[in-house]
């Protein structure tokens, strides 16, 4: 609660040169380090036209090196696995399974949420110009789209990081039609012991 | 190039064979209560032939009485939005992946209905005893001559939830409304 007060109350200043840099390497290898990682999270979707928030509700869980699981439990069950370049979904009882190449949309959200919650911001670096920030307790990476078929989807995509530990805090998702997504992040389990069950979905 | 022009000559024949809307009177701008004060969310299944993509629909109603509408998927990402006023709808904005000409006229016709007579039946609804069979909401068989073919909406209350469906048997589309409870504070 103190770290998203002081989000809001202190200034970002940009990182430039070798400060940004240092910074993009700590992120970096501290990502390397990662191997599993379990969060909470809650999503705060602001609908601009209906002036609304929709709040959902759930868990997420990574493993090495390209597994994530989804589990929204509010404001109803929904179930999001990308495996192996495949993804699953499940809802209602019905589960659906295909190749996340079929669906470039997803494919790229999964490698924002992994590059995001991991910190490994280099790997989005050739689909966004990225600018770093910080307000001396956290690390904000400000995201916008390099090519047009992003741009339609993502007017600009902000992540932040402690600049402690460089573990995720929010990932903020703004689209061109003045909506915007937040994801709030807590709990956070690093390298745990995650079953390879967990990623059996049917 | 075959696959193509198959495409193309079905998108044509879709969109020609479109009939034109001719809404009840009545139901132009219904007064809804539930969705006046502040918006209602529904867990929304969008089925097209045997694929299907699931979201949040949430919809409220302005002062002059046009209903409003977001389509986004479970990561927030927007499908469609929506103004139903006068029996007509405006898709004011819809995403690259549906941006095309003859699924805006399929949505713009079905959300019309959809907004007309089923979003706009959600008091009726929630009066109704639980558990009874799904009420026909259009045809209206008061409207008999007017109404579309091959398009059906139908609701229900169970254990206190509004289930609004549409069916549009034409076009093999159907999409399926059921309210969520209002967020935690």
């Amino acid at each position: 609660m103190s770290v998203q007060a002081n989000a809001q109350t202190a200034s970002f200043v940009n990182l430039e040169g070798s400060q940004r840099e240092a910074f993009k390497n700590n992120l970096y290898s501290s990502s390397e380090k990662i191997n599993t990682l379990e969060c909470n999270f809650v999503q705060k979707q602001i609908l601009s036209m209906l002036s609304d928030e929709v709040v959902s509700k759930g868990t997420m869980t990574f493993k090495k090196t390209d597994r994530l699981l989804w589990i929204y439990n509010s404001p109803y069950e929904f179930v999001f696995l990308m495996n192996n370049g495949r993804i699953t979904t499940k809802s209602g009882g019905k589960t659906s399974s295909f190749d996340s190449g079929s669906s470039p949309l997803m494919k790229e959200l999964c490698k924002i949420m992994v590059a995001g919650l991991k910190g490994d911001t280099k790997s989005l670096e050739t689909s966004f110009n990225t600018k770093y920030l910080t307000n001396g307790t956290q690390i904000k990476v400000v995201m916008n789209p390099r090519n047009k078929s992003l741009a339609s989807v993502f007017k600009q995509i902000d992540l932040l990081f402690d600049a402690g530990t460089f573990i995720v805090s929010s990932i903020e998702m703004a689209e061109p039609s003045g909506d915007k997504t937040s994801i709030s992040v807590s709990n956070v389990k690093i390298n745990g012991t995650v079953d390879d069950k967990v990623f059996d979905i049917h | 190039m075959i696959k193509y022009l198959t495409f193309i000559s079905l998108a044509v024949i879709l969109c020609s064979c479109t009939p034109k809307m001719t809404p009840a009177t009545g139901l132009l701008n219904p007064m809804v209560p539930e969705i006046t004060v502040s918006p209602m969310h529904f867990k929304a299944t969008i089925s097209f032939g045997t694929n299907s993509v699931t979201g949040i629909m949430a919809v409220k109603q302005r002062s002059d009485l046009a209903i409003l509408g977001s389509f986004t998927n479970e990561f927030g990402v927007k499908g469609f939005d929506f103004i139903y006023q006068d029996g007509k709808t405006d898709l004011v904005y819809v995403m690259p992946a549906l941006n095309r000409k003859m699924i805006k006229k399929i949505l713009r016709k079905d959300i019309s209905l959809l907004s007309g007579y089923g979003i706009g039946s959600i008091g009726r609804l929630s009066n109704n005893k639980p558990g009874k069979t799904p009420v026909v909401l259009y045809p209206d068989p008061a409207e008999k001559y007017k109404t579309e073919k091959d398009i059906l909406i139908s609701g229900n209350s169970i254990d206190q939830k509004i289930i609004v469906a549409l069916e549009d048997f034409r076009h093999k589309l159907r999409i399926d409304l059921v309210s969520l409870p209002p967020d935690e504070e």
